[in-house]
């Protein structure tokens, strides 16, 4: 459903291209909606002063958002998703409110979502979230989707200008 | 008259005594006098009508100090005669004598007139403690009309040490005369001349003066090393360093170092760049007391040049510094005694080791370790003596506990290396005493030297008869390989002795020691013996034999078989080497109906284990002999040899309720040597059907961590029912290392059969949580290897422990969770998630429900 090497190819000059952050985040907020026809698309962004590993005690702050419904303006990171994606470097997935992971689903209307943690070295670090408002959204494409971006994001030689 | 009669009676008779020896003594000393003047005259006149040539052979009779006082009548006879009386009578040699303790003008005119070669320059010395007896001589110098007076002087002197300075002041007429003869080509010349230039201040004399440091003749430059004066220190300096380093005459070189030392203590410092003789020039003049000179000392010693080394080794020695070194070493700074032991080493290896004396004063644990080393290659063989003294002397847990420890063992094989027997006899002594320490016999024992036998041979036979000595094999190599001149007599004497005096045990030692000799005519004396040696001992010695003699071994073998005695017999039998069975096969398959037992248990033995199908079958009815013994020994000689086509009768044994424990016992402990895999069912068949040989059966199994046998073992387990699984299981485990690094190849092997029976073994050794436990150690690899372990072995154990490695900071450690959680992708794996969903740790918990939610989203 999604793939081609030729949208990740756009991607990849997307992300290397200079420009500020801003235009950055909107970038990749922009391209994973398109490609995965999610409702809700957005970034958040690790304040530098967190290490790694994400400190549980801190938040990731909202940069950038594709899709007309609210979201919230910051994300505990202590929350569930975020501790599996930082700890098993993949990409989580949830596709019904049921799920074990509620705070994937950044409003009351979405029913699926998945989440990937981008180890950018410039502009900054980032959770990438996208959700849908129907169950079932997000499948085994999505999820290689996620992790293709997360890879070329961390592996990207150079990245955008850097400025905030 | 008769007044001069009373007057004459008058007087005291003494005074007429008196008066009358007076007399007679002036008459004598007359008649003395006249008889000496005849005797000159005589002899004077003697030496006047000998031929010219060969008047220095006259001879005279008086001594010369008599003729002295005869002097003028020798004058006048001289002028009468015409020759020189005084130096034909060697009067010049008296008075030459006299002038060097009583100098007196008056001599000096005598000398200067009938003997002037010879007496001029004692006459110059005499010159010139007196300005009068000087003018005496200038009187003559002016007389005699010699055109270089010096230079005649100087001829006279010889190169005899003169005051200089003295002269100086009174030859001033003659100076110019002094510089030309600088330039002589006779040595005696120039060393008069600068002699007193020395001591003159004029730019002349100085340039003369430095140029007698360049002399030909040594004795100047020594002259000139020892005397030069100079205003200009740094050059006088710098031709003494010259002529220390460069003058090939030693004489020179050490005038030169001892001036230097004298004079010069504060300017001298060795120069960084020398040559190689430079350097041997300095350094056999290097004074210890100087630290300067001790520095570079040690620093020649530390180098690789033996010449040098030598010289500064003998420096060093002399001053006691090497001495002080050995004494000072200090065992437990390595780096430092590795220093000294090198130094020490270099020094004793140019034969300077007269340090080691200092053994004698020193318990040092440093010395002592210094000594051993060095003593083992160099120095004098008398000082490991005094070193195994020292040693000796240290106490019981010193001799046990390191650091001592070694030591003592260092200093103890120096002795076995290059002890005298002075040494060797103490070494001996150390080891009658501590001959419960095995590690030292072991130890010592192959390095004690033959040529010194006669030490210690009694000591060694002493271990011999000792029953309780634990270093028997090390022993009788040892005494295998001594003179057996020393050895042999005492061998047979043991091995001859009666039962009652010496024990089987000791018999059987000096058997072996005879067989280890290996000389032929032993041979007999062997063989007739075995019966002393248990079987196995036995048959690896007859081997030994078989190997050493060939043919004569099997005459004597054939011999003996046709004896009567049947423990000898069949100790033969059970002893003889596999490739003389066919030689001996008749005899053999006759004796198996031999009516002693013992001899037909043998034959069994030997036949089976020979491995001739038709020799196996004759020996299948000993298996019900009706003696227990042959049973037993045909049992266990089918169990280890036979193989699978026999197994049928061992089971028939096994199984016979008629049969003896002891019998069954030996077929299953004959089954734990068997090679063929065969044997484990036949072990497990009595596992499975219980009774009083299950729990030998279940040893037996135990004992065969073979790869084949366990994986037999493993195709057992799996078929099993669950008591006997559980029994063969607690088999598998108990066999520990072995059988687990078997199990683990099966576990990386997805499609084996038995990879499934294999990791539920290895689950319930406790291997699986055991890499649970490495996957926090702190080596990747270590943790790699468990990972991947934990990985291949699938268990929910085994996922559980390997999800919590999830943040390991090796990558390929996370690789192997992924891998993990993402193998949960299947019915079997999901059965694992669901069961880690409930995990204790929330951890567990949330990654197993990252795994699901994905498992679901790739299902989608």
């Amino acid at each position: 459903m999604i793939s081609t090497s030729h949208s990740l190819h756009q991607f990849l000059s997307h992300i290397s291209s200079s420009g500020s952050a801003e235009e950055w985040s909107k970038g990749i907020c922009s391209f994973v909606s398109q490609r995965t026809g999610s409702s809700l698309t957005t970034l958040y962004r690790v304040p530098k002063t967190q290490t790694i590993r994400i400190e549980k005690s801190g938040k990731l702050y909202l940069h950038a958002q594709i899709g007309h419904t609210t979201a919230p303006k910051n994300i505990s990171a202590g929350a569930d998703f975020l501790q599996a994606a930082a700890g098993c470097e993949g990409a989580v997935v949830q596709n019904s409110p049921e799920g074990p992971f509620k705070d994937l689903l950044l409003n009351e209307h979405m029913e699926s979502g998945i989440a990937v943690l981008l180890y950018a070295t410039t502009p900054f670090r980032g959770l990438l979230v996208a959700n849908y408002t129907a169950p079932y959204h997000y499948t085994g494409s999505s999820i290689g989707l996620f992790e293709q971006i997360r890879t070329l994001v961390k592996y990207t030689p150079q990245g955008p200008g850097g400025k905030t | 008259m008769s007044n001069y009669l009373e007057l004459f009676a008058s007087r005291p008779i003494w005074m007429y005594i008196s008066i009358l020896a007076l007399l007679t003594a002036v008459v004598i000393l007359i008649s003395r006098y006249s008889y000496l003047k005849r005797k000159i005259k005589k002899e004077a006149a003697a030496c006047a009508e000998t031929h010219p040539s060969m008047q220095s052979t006259c001879t005279f009779s008086l001594p010369s100090k008599t003729l002295s006082s005869y002097f003028r009548q020798i004058k006048k006879l001289s002028r009468r005669y015409g020759i020189n009386l005084p130096v034909l009578m060697h009067l010049d040699d008296f008075w030459i004598q006299r002038l060097s303790n009583r100098p007196t003008s008056q001599l000096m005119r005598k000398l200067l007139l009938y003997s002037p070669e010879k007496a001029l320059f004692p006459c110059f010395q005499a010159a010139l403690d007196s300005p009068k007896r000087f003018e005496v001589l200038k009187d003559w110098i002016d007389k005699s009309g010699e055109f270089m007076v010096m230079g005649t002087i100087a001829e006279s002197c010889g190169g005899r040490e003169f005051d200089g300075a003295k002269a100086l002041a009174l030859i001033a007429p003659w100076k110019d005369e002094l510089y030309e003869m600088t330039g002589d080509q006779r040595w005696t010349t120039r060393w008069f001349a600068l002699r007193i230039l020395l001591f003159d201040s004029s730019e002349r004399s100085i340039k003369a003066v430095w140029a007698g440091f360049d002399d030909p003749s040594h004795r100047i430059r020594r002259m000139m090393a020892n005397d030069c004066r100079s205003d200009n220190e740094s050059r006088l300096y710098e031709n003494l360093q010259n002529l220390l380093l460069d003058d090939p005459v030693y004489e020179v070189r050490s005038t030169a170092r001892r001036r230097i030392e004298s004079d010069f203590l504060d300017r001298y410092a060795i120069p960084s760049s020398l040559t190689h003789t430079q350097k041997l020039h300095i350094t056999e003049l290097l004074n210890p007391g100087i630290q300067q000179d001790r520095e570079y000392a040690f620093s020649l010693l530390d180098g690789k040049d033996d010449e040098l080394m030598l010289e500064a080794a003998r420096v060093l020695n002399r001053s006691g510094s090497l001495r002080r070194l050995f004494l000072q070493a200090f065992h437990e700074d390595h780096p430092s005694l590795r220093r000294t032991q090198h130094l020490l080493s270099n020094a004793a290896r140019v034969h300077c080791s007269d340090f080691l004396t200092a053994l004698e004063e020193s318990s040092n644990p440093g010395t002592l370790q210094v000594a051993a080393e060095l003593l083992r290659t160099y120095g004098d063989r008398t000082h490991i003596t005094t070193l195994l003294q020292r040693i000796r002397s240290l106490g019981e847990e010193q001799k046990k506990r390191e650091p001592l420890r070694t030591i003592y063992l260092e200093a103890l094989e120096t002795a076995c290396l290059r002890g005298d027997d002075s040494s060797l006899a103490l070494l001996r002594d150390e080891l009658s005493i501590r001959r419960e320490d095995t590690l030292l016999h072991t130890h010592l024992l192959p390095m004690l030297p033959a040529e010194h036998a006669h030490v210690y041979i009694n000591t060694l036979f002493s271990f011999l008869y000792d029953s309780s000595y634990t270093a028997k094999e090390t022993l009788r190599t040892t005494l295998s390989r001594l003179n057996p001149e020393l050895t042999l007599p005492t061998l047979f004497e043991l091995i001859k002795s009666n039962p009652e005096d010496v024990t089987p045990a000791i018999q059987e030692q000096a058997l072996r020691v005879l067989c280890e000799i290996g000389i032929p005519y032993t041979l007999q004396h062997v063989l007739e013996h075995l019966p002393l040696m248990e079987i196995d001992q036995a048959s690896r010695y007859a081997k030994l034999l078989s190997e050493h003699f060939g043919k004569t071994f099997q005459e004597r073998s054939a011999d003996l078989l046709k004896t009567k005695d049947a423990r000898l017999r069949s100790r033969l039998i059970s002893a003889l080497p596999p490739q003389y069975h066919s030689a001996f096969k008749s005899q053999l398959r006759a004796a198996l109906q031999d009516a002693d037992p013992e001899v037909r248990a043998a034959c069994s033995w030997t036949l089976v284990s020979s491995g001739n199908k038709e020799d196996r079958s004759q020996c299948l009815p000993l298996l019900h002999d009706p003696v227990e013994s042959v049973r037993i020994s045909t049992a266990k000689a089918f169990a280890v040899h036979a193989g699978p086509d026999y197994f049928g009768e061992l089971k028939q044994v096994l199984e016979s309720k008629n049969e003896m424990i002891p019998v069954q016992k030996t077929v299953i402990e004959g089954l734990v040597e068997s090679p063929h895999e065969e044997s484990v069912d036949l072990l497990v068949q009595q596992v499975q059907s219980g009774g009083d040989l299950q729990g030998y059966a279940v040893n037996a199994l135990r004992k065969k961590h073979g790869h084949k046998m366990i994986s037999r073992l493993l195709e057992h387990i799996e078929k099993a029912e669950s008591e006997t699984r559980s029994r063969l299981i607690a088999v598998v485990r108990s066999m520990g290392d072995s059988a687990e690094s078997v199990l683990e190849t099966y576990l990386f092997e997805a499609s084996h059969p038995l990879r499934s029976i294999a990791v539920d073994v290895l689950e319930s050794t406790g291997s699986v949580d055991s890499r649970i436990r490495h996957l926090t150690n702190r080596d990747p690899s270590v943790r790699r290897d468990a990972a991947a372990f934990l990985y291949n072995a699938g268990t929910l154990n085994a996922y559980r422990g390997l999800v919590q490695a999830a943040r390991d900071p090796d990558e390929e450690v996370r690789a192997y969770v992924v891998r993990a959680l993402d193998a949960l992708d299947s019915d079997r794996g999901r059965t694992i998630l669901d069961q880690l969903k409930n995990d204790p740790q929330k951890k567990i918990r949330t990654y197993t429900n990252w795994a699901l939610e994905r498992h679901q989203a790739r299902r989608l």
